[in-house]
């Protein structure tokens, strides 16, 4: 990043001072900085397309057993995998060590991270390559690559031990240096993931600060630069933007009141209009009115758009033989529902439709979609195929998917590029403590994401790989790993690739100021 | 850390200890003759309070309410007994042919209950409180037991007009919230080499405290944060997390070994008597509702330093042998020196008690930290009346939650009285831009309109009785134990978008209001509402598998004179007026009805101009807020 703008240093310099402050200090300062900077960025149109696909894996994600040390199998040989073994309580068996949280060496799907000797890592044995059939009893004959295959392909970059962080700390220096509030917890650590901030006052998430600084080429303007999948969230929010929010199943109507229909419908639809066009001078009342306007208004192009220009052919494991049915995973012979495929199958819908010469006249140039997959909150039972093994499976094979439908979805368009357009990356608020609580894990800190798209520079480790011995240097007693690398670094990474100009990154993510780099090149 | 003393006594049944430092200064409104709101002086006032205490008002209820006080009306709901979920599925299970019995049915009662329950204050403020001591049916772990999670929602019910004290430790020991948030099973440190090192699971001791009792930051009476300089000050740190976590140890499903008559440290079937391993497979049936009992093996026996520097002092007895072989292990306790076989058991029943005692201890330090009022009382009240309270009204309530006037700290029945008698809940401000009130929650939106209009039961079916809609979820983002995390459908602090979260305004039920939910809730409400009745000609036939709504008391009012002339369709539009806007709609909003019915729906059936015109009101934001 270039370091040559006078003002900007300036604010930098105040931006360093306000964070030595309080929180509750930081927020009126920070509006006047802002708006100083912000007169500075100027919106554009890029006349291209990007997209941000972030994976939330809500209850805070095992990562340690998703990227594993796959140096040497033996016992006692001081290997990285004995350290991991031994701190995880030994390898799970059913019927022989509960308590164990580490994996067999045997079933890590084994990566070679650019500088790394081969086969040196692995990663969850559910990140396989994916075969499944299409319907219910068929032959699992369809085949896309897994996360493993997709390392290999440079399309996978992963993140070890990343986290929450004011400024870079170590075990040496944890009493004396600042913290994020709330290690730990749940609510706090995805609010400040969210936040990209660790004062959790702040309105906006990052998603929501990026889609205002980019988003000004984007053509509808009704619907929003940042959809959610995923319900609520403070990530996708902006100034001026509001996430609009979608199900699986797309737009949902209003039943009886269709503009067009006869009966009464369309009746119905002039009154209702007439009502949500009233003046409600009641904040709430207000907010509701321009909701429900929002989302009746949004409905019609939507559903139109996503028939006509939003088809995506690549297949999947479907629930029943119903074309478009919910997804479905197979774990040890016993099928699940995978709701993050069906959800990402909705995020490739909508890119289909909203990239500039689609033909449903959405033309949006930045995006942000979020999407979510809970249950990784494993204090209980975690070893279990309901477990983590499900989770695993239903993240390689959403994401394997996603990747093959990003290629499709390009051929459709006559866009072979689309692929590298569109990044999918994961956040989750915190790893869990290596130790075993009995037949679990416990909230920890530090943990691995990791970026999957055309554009990442990929088979490769972006940060450090943690001594994983228990209160060795990296971690506390549990495991409890100080990030090495903060959210922000990671962010800002891709908050670049966005579009959003160097001099706003630190607005962004104002502890920026206190890592070098301030990014991390995984994307150009 | 606030200096903060509380002199407990670790014994059962000492739960009304005053703290040591408290100058009890009592406020709010109680019982009594000088009550400062005596009887409701309109339908509309009545309608409005009704609101704000029960799944919404009724014409009867208006009038019965009309014809006491408010503290009568009180009184009369907290002398009511709650009406039971559980005991409901299990007589569905003796019957005849019953039906296999699930979360539906669970559900089915709930809305049974919520519909056409006498004991509504008792039932809102159990599902308030199941708002705030969350566990979820959405949960593997919970799924399959209806009966335990029913049960849950019994404890609720049953402790609402009870002591808070009680009701957590209820809920701690309950085994829906065990496996909810994982200390059912939980286990001591196991340092043994036989297998791997491993520590307690913390899950509930951090839930407990960040959720149920204390929060995460020090809090005054008013739930200002209190500060140290500009900074608020963490209420607890890792460190209470893990020594509290210890104390949650050694508990599983109740179970007596058949031949020995003692507690088994292995699970048990429903049949009651045969062990198998733990940590396999899941039962349902009796052991899974009661509360569970306490394994000595696996409980910590140690000392733990918990919050505040409190200190649980170890137990005088060693508790469990610690070969660190889980599954061979047998409950019973190492024998002391000199000891034998024969005196074992009064080391047991001494371990026994130290389980249940140190849980005691424990509990009561959260319960009289000083957050514990004003975190409790300000959910509270945002379920009831208002989002975003002003910090006299919570500092009014937290002092009626320390102390009822009586010296009982954590008196539900005085807090929810307190709650709904206060200034601030009676007298909306003059102001009608002020972020005061709430959104309606989806299920309260639902029920009002039901409550509004003649709700009917369909006659039950073998026993059962099936209202209609089993996964509330779907549609309106709410299911009555069932959030998607223990952080409920939405949070406390939650900030919309926009002009709100500009002007810091908390609104929760907005974080699961979305273009989405808005509709599906609609449309969900237009399916419930028209139950029975053809949407093209309004002819009505009787539905055996949902609760369906009585409107011949309007059909009158939108048909004949009272549809034409300069009064046409007043009486009508007075009615949808009271029961669903207690007498606040706009004349904007009623002119849009009113010209709805005079210009579409002149022609149609009058169970058409009924049920379209509520259906429209339902999407008012007029209504849809409850101020």
């Amino acid at each position: 990043m270039s370091r040559s703008n006078d003002r900007r240093d300036f604010l930098r310099g105040l931006s360093a001072t306000l964070i030595a402050g309080s929180a509750q200090a930081l927020l009126p300062q920070l509006g006047i900085v802002g708006n100083a900077l912000a007169a500075t960025a100027q919106s554009k149109a890029f006349g291209n397309y990007r997209a941000l696909v972030c994976v939330y894996l809500d209850g805070g994600n095992d990562s340690w057993n998703l990227l594993v040390p796959r140096d040497n199998a033996s016992v006692d040989s001081g290997s990285l995998y004995d350290r991991y073994r031994i701190a995880r309580g030994g390898i799970y068996n059913a019927s022989g060590n509960t308590n164990g949280l580490a994996l067999d060496f045997n079933a890590l799907r084994p990566i070679t991270p650019n500088g790394f000797a081969t086969n040196s890592f692995g990663l969850h044995p559910q990140c396989a390559d994916y075969f499944f059939a299409q319907t219910p009893g068929g032959a699992a004959t369809l085949n896309f690559p897994g996360l493993a295959s997709l390392f290999g392909q440079q399309r996978v970059a992963l993140f070890p031990n990343i986290g929450t962080l004011v400024k870079p700390i170590t075990k040496a220096t944890y009493s004396v240096t600042p913290k994020p509030p709330q290690l730990y917890s749940h609510s706090d650590q995805t609010t400040q993931w969210h936040l990209g901030r660790t004062a959790t006052n702040h309105p906006y998430g990052w998603g929501g600060e990026l889609a205002s600084r980019v988003a000004s080429g984007n053509q509808l303007t009704t619907l929003a630069p940042c959809i959610s999948i995923a319900g609520s969230s403070r990530f996708l929010v902006g100034d001026g933007v509001y996430p609009y929010q979608m199900s699986t199943a797309g737009a949902t109507a209003l039943s009886n009141y269709s503009a067009t229909a006869g009966g009464l419908q369309s009746q119905r639809r002039a009154a209702l209009d007439l009502m949500l066009g009233q003046t409600y001078v009641h904040p709430f009342g207000k907010e509701y009115a321009q909701l429900t306007s929002r989302s009746l208004d949004l409905t019609n192009t939507l559903s139109a758009a996503l028939t006509d220009f939003g088809n995506v052919s690549t297949v999947y494991q479907q629930s029943s033989a119903t074309a478009g049915s919910s997804s479905q995973v197979t774990v040890a012979g016993t099928n699940y529902s995978n709701s993050l495929l069906d959800q990402l199958r909705m995020v490739a819908r909508m890119i289909k439709a909203s990239r500039p010469g689609s033909g449903a006249g959405i033309n949006h140039e930045r995006q942000i979609y979020l999407v979510r997959l809970g249950g990784f909150d494993t204090h209980d039972t975690q070893m279990a195929n309901t477990g983590q093994p499900l989770l695993m499976a239903r993240l390689n094979q959403a994401l394997s998917w996603f990747r093959q439908a990003m290629i499709d979805v390009g051929a459709d368009l006559g866009a072979p590029t689309l692929p590298n357009e569109v990044t999918l990356f994961t956040m989750s608020e915190f790893a869990r403590t290596l130790s075993s609580n009995g037949n679990g894990s416990d909230h920890a800190w530090g943990g691995v994401q990791l970026a999957l798209g055309g554009a990442v520079a990929g088979r490769a480790m972006y940060g450090t790989f943690p001594n994983q011995t228990l209160d060795g240097p990296d971690s506390f007693s549990r495991g409890q790993f100080l990030p090495t690398t903060p959210v922000d670094t990671y962010a800002a990474t891709m908050a670049r690739w966005m579009g959003v100009p160097d001099i706003d990154l630190e607005q962004v993510f104002p502890n920026l100021v206190n890592f070098n780099p301030d990014t991390l090149g995984f994307l150009p | 850390m606030r200096a903060w003393l509380w002199v407990g006594v670790v014994a059962l049944g000492l739960h009304g200890v005053v703290r040591a430092d408290g100058d009890v200064i009592f406020g709010g409104h109680t019982a009594g003759f000088e009550a400062k709101y005596f009887v409701p002086e309109s339908d509309a006032e009545a309608a409005r309070f009704l609101t704000q205490s029960t799944f919404g008002p009724s014409r009867s209820t208006i009038s019965q309410f009309r014809s006491t006080s408010y503290d009568g009306w009180i009184d009369q709901q907290l002398a009511l007994s709650p009406t039971l979920a559980r005991p409901y599925l299990d007589v569905l299970a003796a019957q005849p042919a019953p039906p296999s019995i699930g979360q539906s049915q669970r559900m089915d009662r709930w809305f049974y209950t919520a519909a056409l329950g006498s004991d509504q204050l008792r039932q809102r403020m159990a599902f308030a409180l199941s708002q705030i001591l969350v566990v979820s049916d959405r949960a593997d772990a919970l799924s399959g037991d209806p009966f335990g999670v029913a049960e849950y929602w019994d404890i609720l019910a049953r402790n609402a007009f009870g002591n808070y004290r009680s009701l957590l430790e209820e809920v701690t020991k309950s085994p829906m919230m065990g496996r909810y948030l994982s200390h059912w099973r939980n286990r001591k440190v196991t340092p043994s080499a036989a297998t791997s090192p491993s520590a307690p699971d913390e899950n509930y001791a951090r839930e407990i405290m960040q959720l149920f009792t204390v929060g995460l930051i020090e809090r005054n009476l008013d739930f200002s944060p209190v500060l140290a300089g500009p900074d608020p000050i963490p209420s607890y740190g890792q460190n209470d997390i893990t020594e509290l976590s210890r104390v949650f140890t050694g508990w599983s499903y109740t179970c007596t070994n058949p031949t020995t008559g003692l507690p088994s440290n292995t699970n048990c079937t429903p049949s009651g008597g045969t062990p198998f391993p733990d940590y396999t497979g899941f039962t349902s049936g009796p052991s899974s509702y009661f509360p569970m009992a306490c394994f000595p093996t696996h409980m910590d026996y140690g000392a733990k330093t918990i919050i505040g520097g409190a200190v649980i002092a170890a137990s005088p007895d060693i508790c469990g042998v610690e070969n660190g072989s889980h599954t061979s292990n047998t409950g019973l306790p190492a024998l002391d020196p000199g000891q034998t076989a024969g005196q074992r058991p009064l080391a047991l029943d001494r371990c026994k008690a130290y389980c249940v005692a140190q849980i005691d201890q424990a509990l009561d330090y959260l319960f009289h930290h000083p957050n514990t009022a004003p975190f409790v009382s300000r959910q509270l009240i945002q379920r009831f009346v208002t989002s975003h309270p002003s910090p006299a009204y919570i500092e009014r309530v937290a002092t009626v939650f320390e102390n009822n006037g009586h010296g009982v700290r954590g008196d539900l029945a005085a807090v929810i009285r307190a709650i709904l008698l206060d200034d601030d809940a009676r007298v909306p401000p003059s102001d009608p831009t002020a972020p005061y009130g709430k959104l309606r929650e989806p299920l309260l939106r639902l029920t009002a309109t039901w409550r509004a209009f003649g709700v009917t039961a369909p006659a039950a079916i073998n026993g059962e009785i099936l209202m209609g809609i089993r996964n509330p979820q779907d549609s309106f983002a709410q299911r009555p134990l069932g959030a998607p995390t223990v952080f409920n459908f939405y949070e406390p602090d939650y900030l919309p978008p926009g002009e709100l979260a500009q002007a810091g305004v908390f609104a929760p039920e907005f974080q699961i209001a979305n273009e989405t939910t808005a509709m599906t809730a609609a449309n969900e409400q237009w399916n419930r509402l028209w139950a029975g009745y053809s949407t093209s000609t309004g002819t009505f036939t009787l539905p055996t598998n949902s609760a369906y709504h009585q409107i011949s008391d309007l059909t009158p009012l939108v048909s004949g004179a009272n549809s034409t002339g300069a009064n046409a369709y007043n009486l009508f539009l007075d009615e949808i007026n009271l029961r669903l806007f207690y007498g606040t709609m706009s004349s904007d909003t009623r002119a849009v009805l009113r010209n709805f019915l005079v210009f579409s729906l002149a022609g149609a059936n009058n169970n058409i101009k009924v049920l379209s015109t509520v259906h429209l009101a339902l999407m008012s934001p007029e209504f849809l807020v409850q101020r």
